[in-house]
């Protein structure tokens, strides 16, 4: 009876010594997937056009270099990796956000710039010819308050820049 | 440049790339020589990028051989190095102590 339970007491062991073996591989397989998983998460909270060029070309392969990098111990690469995608995940909706801002403001400074230009000459030209002076003054003001506009995006743009900081 | 509000945080990316504005970083080196979390990293880079203080490029490597794809860097920009020391320097004043006054007694009256 007594060589019985040694014989199942063996066998229970190294059932659970490899059950054990079993689960760790797996958990270790499952949180080298965390960041990773993470760093998706904060990709949907982008544009696809973001995506391309925020997620793809800049945070993955950064990821990918803390974790595979030469320091990665098991350890330190989840924490790091983890710590890394964590604080992506959380100013993902604020880089999303300023970078939709900036780049709407950007086109829209460029627009009125152009337009300032085109304003300016037509008034130059027309003060040139000596023109009628009601028309003059009309460009004049249309002057005036294009730059107006110009100031208001600027300053927009700096409100932008600002609250992201 | 387009001229940009220089917070403390800020200071510190800029700093980094003062100190030798030939040599480009990446971010997570960023990250550890700033002590910043990526979440108050990037959203800056992005901003210093966007404003013409930053340019991104990508690593030279081959991704078969190195077994991960090509990391982003950034440099500072020629015209954003002066403008960076003049900010830092702005800043650096605003931040300075006062220096103490020292009351002398009066004369003749101890």
């Amino acid at each position: 009876m007594g060589y019985l339970w040694t014989v199942v007491s063996f066998l229970g062991g190294l059932a659970v010594t490899a059950a054990g073996d079993m689960v760790s591989e797996e958990v270790r397989d499952r949180l080298d997937h965390l960041p990773q998983a993470i760093l998706r998460l904060a990709a949907r909270r982008l544009d696809l056009k973001q995506r391309v060029a925020v997620y793809e070309d800049e945070w993955l392969p950064e990821l990918t270099y803390i974790l595979k990098g030469d320091e990665a111990r098991p350890v330190t690469r989840l924490y790091h990796g983890t710590r890394f995608a964590l604080g992506i995940l959380m100013s993902a909706h604020r880089t999303a956000s300023y970078l939709r801002q900036a780049d709407s403001l950007d086109e829209d400074i460029v627009t009125a710039k152009m337009l300032l230009a085109a304003q300016e000459r037509r008034l130059l030209e027309v003060a040139a010819a000596r023109g009628d002076a009601r028309l003059l003054q009309r460009y004049r003001r249309d002057l005036a308050d294009s730059q107006l506009v110009l100031e208001v995006l600027v300053e927009r743009k700096r409100f932008v820049d600002r609250r992201l900081s | 440049v387009r001229d940009l509000d220089i917070t403390p945080k800020m200071a510190r990316v800029l700093k980094v790339f003062l100190e030798d504005p030939s040599h480009s970083r990446y971010g997570f080196e960023l990250m550890k020589l700033t002590g910043m979390a990526s979440g108050s990293l990037y959203p800056m880079l992005a901003k210093l990028e966007g404003a013409g203080w930053l340019t991104r490029g990508r690593e030279n490597i081959d991704p078969r051989v190195a077994g991960r794809p090509p990391r982003m860097h950034y440099m500072i920009t020629g015209a954003a190095v002066s403008a960076a020391r003049i900010q830092l320097s702005a800043l650096s004043e605003q931040y300075r102590p006062p220096v103490p006054i020292h009351l002398r007694p009066q004369a003749g009256t101890s």
